[in-house]
């Protein structure tokens, strides 16, 4: 059934497209530009401009590539791993099904440049840095650890 | 934001626009630019110093910052001004200042210009800062899905 909500929908979605196309474009601005831009947010935010687009997600990319390595003194972080039951082979469930999680504290002051996860010695890696890039921190912590 | 005090034979350095409108600068407040202080060493004395990067609109904002920036005035609190100027003022005046600021070489206000930018893209949504700065998304909907599944904990 087509109803009048569709309808609406519908009218406001092409009225929003219309207007899209008729506005003035925006000065461009190069990518170092854009890069600069993205060393001045937190984590999170970062992390959302990789699915903005293609030449966004590759700026994000560029920014950890060229971030990582720093060696630099530690700083308030929680870091956990969350692991379902049947994780270290004690359980007969057929589903060992890993749940990897991270939290973060203090993330005004640093972001995370670079996480992974080992799974064959289920340790996790954590590269940081703050946003002036003066000091950075790399963590590495078992399974179900906590590191502050 | 307040206009320089009453100068006392201060030197003066004259700039030109894209738009050809010709700006008598205090010397201290041309010299935070970089570009004109390596262009003054380019050309000699009194010459007028060519920006044709820059329109009037946005060198008349820009000389004004930089004017600000000399005056002894807590810095602080003339920044807290400027960026309220920044976030208030229209999208495209902000991206033509953060332009003019990295062709200039203002180190203070392309960070500042910047900052205001990266304030405007924080806790939205990647759909929020297409439509913000009409950024086309040419992801395939496979690659944005997988991205999205790879960084799931940041839309918590």
């Amino acid at each position: 059934m087509f109803s009048h909500m569709d309808c609406l929908n519908k009218q406001e979605r092409w009225m929003s497209k219309c207007k899209a196309i008729s506005r003035s474009k925006l000065p461009e601005l190069p990518d170092e530009i854009w890069i600069q831009i993205m060393l001045k947010l937190p984590i999170k935010s970062l992390h959302i401009c990789k699915c903005v687009s293609k030449t966004w997600h590759s700026h994000v990319l560029h920014i950890f590539d060229t971030q990582k390595g720093l060696e630099l003194p530690p700083c308030g972080i929680l870091f956990e791993i969350m692991r379902t039951p049947g994780d270290f082979g004690y359980d007969n469930e057929n589903d060992v099904k890993r749940e990897f999680d991270l939290g973060y504290l203090s993330l005004g002051d640093y972001k995370i440049t670079k996480w992974s996860k080992d799974d064959q010695t289920e340790s996790a890696t954590l590269e940081m840095t703050d946003h002036q890039n003066t000091h950075g921190d790399y963590h590495n912590g078992n399974a179900s650890g906590l590191l502050l | 934001m307040a206009s320089s005090s009453t100068s006392e034979q201060k030197k003066k350095i004259r700039l030109k626009s894209a738009d050809n409108e010709l700006f008598d600068v205090d010397e201290d407040a041309a010299l935070q630019s970089e570009t004109i202080k390596n262009l003054l060493q380019e050309i000699s004395g009194d010459q007028i110093v060519p920006l044709p990067n820059v329109t009037s609109k946005i060198l008349a904002k820009v000389i004004e910052y930089c004017s600000n920036m000399c005056e002894l005035d807590p810095i602080i609190s003339v920044n807290k001004q400027w960026e309220s100027f920044f976030k208030n003022c229209d999208q495209d005046t902000l991206f033509d200042t953060i332009l003019a600021a990295n062709y200039l070489s203002i180190k203070s206000l392309l960070d500042l210009t910047c900052k205001c930018v990266a304030d405007m893209m924080k806790g939205k949504t990647p759909e929020e800062i297409r439509e913000k700065f009409h950024i086309v998304n040419d992801l395939t909907s496979e690659e944005e899905a997988k991205i999205r599944a790879e960084i799931s904990w940041a839309f918590e």
